[in-house]
């Protein structure tokens, strides 16, 4: 697996509506922040080439609607992601709950061959806000419960640990590419029926 | 070879195997190969091969074995006949490949094999493409053909005796010889039927259920010292019902005295004496030859051989299509025999180096491919693969190594070779330009004393061409989207403005007197109201009428959403609403009254979209994809290889109506179009089908994936021309209107038309509709 060269690498982010998923994409990407972003319809993704400790690599990333019932179609584009990125709002304590559902959504959908260690990275986004109703102490705790996964506050507004985050996004998607090989391991896509009802199981474990 | 058919990387190749530097221009790369084929063609000089130009043999391989499956998606969808535009791109592309899989220098062993599959596969193709065009090939027959057979009535029989010079040689035709007083065999075909339908007199009638009596013989073609025939023997005689309205003369036996079964009769037709002939499908394949005489002989066929009988007369004779109107009859002229020096013909001397291979169909077919390019296909290449000619694959699969060689892609692609019935559609009518917006004058002076609109269809159909000028949009919109009946009274409408102003505040009264307490326990309603909330913010904010903070249009956007939600709360708020609204509240001059009775009936056609299983999204998605495989065959294919066929990358499109596709005054432009429900209510997806067809040559060319597909369609955003899309999807309206007997149920569902009358069942359906809606709601008012 060594010798082959895959330098694209697919990156997710999920979260709720309203989230900040689009906001941080374009931060990330295009440095900027603008409150005239619409809320996203369908699915698109934006590429940016970057170094990866000596490596330069395309971080494909794609951002999707967040509203529930739209999520039949962004599971047509979690196929052979390298890393998934699960936002929620500071601000939101609903938006923190459904970050279970995201999840397992994901691996549903996605079925990566080793789930329990497929990258995710969580994102607490606008962490500028003054009325945050989710602490970090909470969003940390529930990270840890989760095999340790990275944890983040960032600002999209104001640019806070936007580029840190996808530093390690990008770093344990390249990770996780060296030892999988894409695409074989999603021989069929999982029937979508029953998927909403899975995500909202899943928040009931929600430790919150 | 049509160098217009060819890519870059393909110029290139040619003129680099002719010592030439490619340029950067490809149309100067084509004049030059142009001027090159010329000089070739008049044996001025002999291929100028360059053999010094390089090849790393297996990127070519690669290369080749990549445009063999471009060539085998486009033989795919071969449909109409052999001088589209289509069928000819894949013959110069098939030509193109031929030469330079030709030119492989193949020393390794696995490189010999590579290209004796590819050659394989070539053969294949050419050999497919033969077969689509012929199956898809309908040629109408009409009294015009008659005219055309200037002298019809004669029907000429030659007897052994008439042809005296051949007299002695005929006898032995049955055997394969290559003796010249024999005539040598350019084709031998079993069990071809020759129509003797009862002589057509002028005036009588012929009964629709005659049988006809068919002869079925041995055809040939023959090559004797001085002239070429096609010659039919009869073997046995057959009566079959009648087979079709074919109306032509034919030959007739019976004219002759003769008992049917007579075998005594020869056909013999003189290469040099052919003046046209046409092929028509119907049960059987059919090809009637027109002489200069005026006689005319219809021969009858299985499907596949008579593609090689047309190959090998095509060899053999310098032929035209006949144009008239601009438009190919389906007649084929025959301008003169080729020379026995003309390459063509000796390729199929080349041929009776194996004289035990009688020619067969791979044989015909391989030969068809040289039609337009006769000069490089010299006997060389012949001798060099001759090797792939004996081992010669099934007639109409292709063989094992064949089908890898044409699934061998990437990695990844699950790519199977699914064959699609090919659908054949008429020419699509040029798009015809939009007219003048529908203005003031004419739209008030459609009023009758009282304010009526006289004649609803005659303004929606201005509205529908043109669309409405901004100034009147005020007043017409509330008329589309059902908020004014079209023949209310001015009275009446004074009316509804008072009665739905009060239904408005009732309904807006209820969200707004929602106590907070109230409200901590109505989950239902908090999550309607939050995502209303955010996505207020989040609508149309580059426009002046949103722009800025505390924008008294913000406020109203959100009562209006929020006051739908109680309307219909089991709907409640979805992304996407908010979209649809906001051009609704600028037109109504930010009237919450107004735009929220738009909004509602803008919501009664789209509201399915909206639906928690998204069952209406998958509807329309799939409906689009039905279209586009109806009217654009190539793209659909190519979406299915890239695994895009579920059509995702329009889900945007349709959800919103391309809100988010076009410019806020396009929107407008679109939007009043759509409203007018001209021609179909499904006329959004032919706008869809439109600007994909119009799209179709770069994804397809540039072999776009899935994301690929997906992001091109999203980056069309507001750079699409809406009027062409709009005069564009019209026509094809027209031409699926056109082919509508041959359209599948479902696509004639999807358009309305129905099979009868489909013009007046459409209107006075819509009718009905619209009176029992006006009915009902002047019913409530009054
Ligand atoms: N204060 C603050 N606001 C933010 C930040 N990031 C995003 N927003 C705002 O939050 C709202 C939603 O942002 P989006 O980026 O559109 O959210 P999304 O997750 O893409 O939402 P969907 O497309 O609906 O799934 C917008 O009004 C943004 O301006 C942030 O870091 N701080
Ligand atoms: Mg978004």
């Amino acid at each position: 697996m060594a010798t082959r060269k895959k330098v694209l690498l697919k990156v997710i982010i999920l979260g709720d509506s309203s989230v900040g998923k689009t906001s941080l994409m374009n931060q990330y990407i295009n440095k900027k922040f603008t409150n005239q972003y619409k809320a996203t319809i369908g699915a698109d993704f934006l590429t940016k080439e970057v170094m990866v400790d000596d490596r330069i690599v395309t971080l494909q990333i794609w951002d999707t609607a967040g509203q529930e019932r739209f999520q039949s179609l962004g599971v047509a584009f979690y196929r052979g992601a390298d890393c998934c990125v699960l936002v929620f709002d500071v601000a939101s304590p609903g938006s923190f709950k459904s970050l279970d559902g995201w999840r397992d959504e994901f691996l549903i959908q996605a079925s990566p061959s080793n789930p329990d260690h497929f990258p995710f990275v969580v994102l607490g986004n606008k962490a500028d806000l003054e009325n945050r109703t989710v602490s970090t102490k909470r969003a940390q705790q529930w990270c840890q419960n989760k095999n340790g996964l990275p944890y983040f506050e960032t600002s999209a507004k104001e640019a806070t640990n936007v580029d840190q985050a996808f530093i390690t996004i990008a770093r344990n998607a390249l990770a996780q590419d060296t030892d999988v090989e894409l695409y074989n391991d999603f021989p069929e896509q999982i029937k979508l029926s029953g998927s909403t009802e899975n995500r909202s199981s899943g928040s009931d474990n929600c430790a919150c | 070879m049509d160098f217009a058919k060819l890519d870059e990387e393909e110029l290139s190749y040619e003129l680099k195997t002719r010592g030439i530097a490619p340029m950067n221009n490809v149309n100067e790369m084509r004049n030059v190969l142009r001027g090159l084929i010329k000089i070739e063609v008049e044996g001025k000089s002999l291929l100028a091969t360059d053999s010094s130009v390089s090849i790393d043999v297996k990127s070519e391989v690669k290369t080749c074995v990549k445009k063999l499956q471009v060539i085998n998606t486009m033989v795919k969808n071969i449909k109409g006949d052999r001088y589209s535009e289509h069928y000819r791109a894949v013959d110069a592309k098939l030509c193109h490949l031929m030469n330079r899989v030709d030119k492989l220098p193949a020393v390794e062993p696995q490189d010999r094999k590579d290209r004796s599959n590819l050659l394989k596969g070539i053969l294949f193709l050419m050999r497919k493409m033969e077969e689509m065009a012929i199956s898809t090939t309908v040629v109408e027959t009409n009294t015009n053909t008659n005219d055309n057979t200037a002298g019809t009535g004669t029907v000429i029989l030659y007897e052994k005796t008439t042809i005296t010079d051949m007299n002695s040689t005929s006898e032995n035709s049955g055997s394969v010889t290559s003796d010249e007083e024999f005539g040598t065999e350019y084709f031998v075909q079993q069990g071809v039927a020759i129509k003797s339908l009862s002589k057509l007199l002028k005036g009588s009638k012929r009964h629709k259920n005659d049988s006809e009596t068919h002869y079925t013989g041995l055809l040939k073609i023959m090559k004797y010292k001085t002239a070429k025939f096609i010659e039919w023997k009869p073997t046995e005689m057959s009566i079959f019902p009648d087979a079709d309205e074919w109306n032509i003369v034919d030959t007739d036996y019976k004219q002759n005295g003769k008992n049917k079964n007579d075998c005594n009769i020869d056909i013999k037709i003189n290469l040099a004496t052919m003046k046209s002939y046409k092929m028509k499908k119907h049960k059987k394949h059919q090809i009637s030859i027109l002489q200069t005489n005026g006689s005319l002989v219809t021969f009858l066929f299985e499907s596949s051989p008579i593609n090689d009988f047309v190959t090998a007369l095509k060899t053999l004779l310098h032929t035209e299509k006949e144009i008239r109107h601009h438009r190919p009859t389906g007649v084929i002229l025959v301008l003169s025999e080729r020379q026995d020096s003309d390459p063509l013909c000796q390729s199929i001397k080349e041929l009776k180096i194996f004289p035990d291979q009688p020619p067969t169909s791979t044989v015909w077919s391989f030969i068809s491919g040289f039609q337009n390019n006769p000069v490089e296909k010299t006997y060389e290449t012949f001798a060099k693969i001759s090797d792939v000619l004996l081992t010669r694959t099934p007639d109409t699969r292709p063989d094992q190594e064949v089908a890898e060689l044409l699934n061998r892609v990437e990695d990844d692609d699950e790519y199977t070779m699914v064959d699609h019935p090919p659908s054949v559609l008429p020419p699509r009518p040029v798009a015809k330009p939009r007219g003048n917006p529908l203005n003031q004058a004419t739209f008030y002076q459609s009023m009758d004393n009282e304010g009526r609109i006289l004649n609803p269809d005659n303004i929606k159909n201005i509205i529908f061409y043109g669309g409405c000028e901004h100034l009147i949009r005020y007043e017409v919109w509330k008329y589309l989207l059902g908020y004014y009946p079209w023949n209310s009274t001015r009275e009446q409408r004074l009316y509804i403005d008072k009665l739905q102003a009060a239904e408005y505040e009732r309904m807006k009264v209820q969200w707004m007197n929602m106590s907070p307490d109230q409200i901590s326990r109505f989950n239902m309603y908090r999550d309607r109201k939050s995502l209303i909330d955010k996505d207020v913010y989040r609508t149309d904010r580059t426009l002046d009428f949103f722009a800025g903070d505390g924008n008294e249009n913000l406020v109203k956007l959100h009562n209006v959403l929020m006051t739908y939600v109680m309307y219909n709360f089991d709907l409640g708020y979805v992304q996407g609403m908010s979209d649809l609204l906001s051009p609704i509240l600028m037109i109504m001059k930010s009237d919450e009254v107004e735009s929220f009775w738009c909004f509602v009936g803008f919501m009664n056609r789209v509201n399915t979209n909206f639906e928690l299983k998204q069952t209406g999204m998958k509807k329309q998605l799939n409906d689009l994809h039905y279209l586009l495989t109806t009217v654009s065959p190539e793209l659909e294919n190519h979406l299915k290889k890239m695994d895009s066929s579920n059509m995702y990358f329009c889900f945007r499109w349709l959800l919103v109506l391309f809100k988010r596709e076009f410019v806020h005054s396009d929107i407008m432009r679109l939007w009043e179009v759509l409203w007018t429900d001209i021609p179909c209510a499904n006329f959004h997806l032919l706008i869809c089908v439109a600007i994909l067809d119009n799209e179709k040559d770069t994804i397809i060319n540039e072999n776009y994936g899935l994301t690929e597909i997906l992001k091109h369609v999203n980056n069309l955003c507001e750079r699409i021309d809406l009027d062409k899309a709009l005069t564009t999807a019209y026509s094809i309206y027209e031409q699926l209107k056109e082919a509508q007997p041959s359209l599948q149920d479902s696509v004639n569902e999807l358009l309305g038309f129905s099979l009868s009358h489909s013009d007046t069942i459409l209107s006075s359906d819509s009718n009905s509709k619209e009176d029992d809606y006006e009915k009902a709601l002047l019913m409530n008012y009054l």
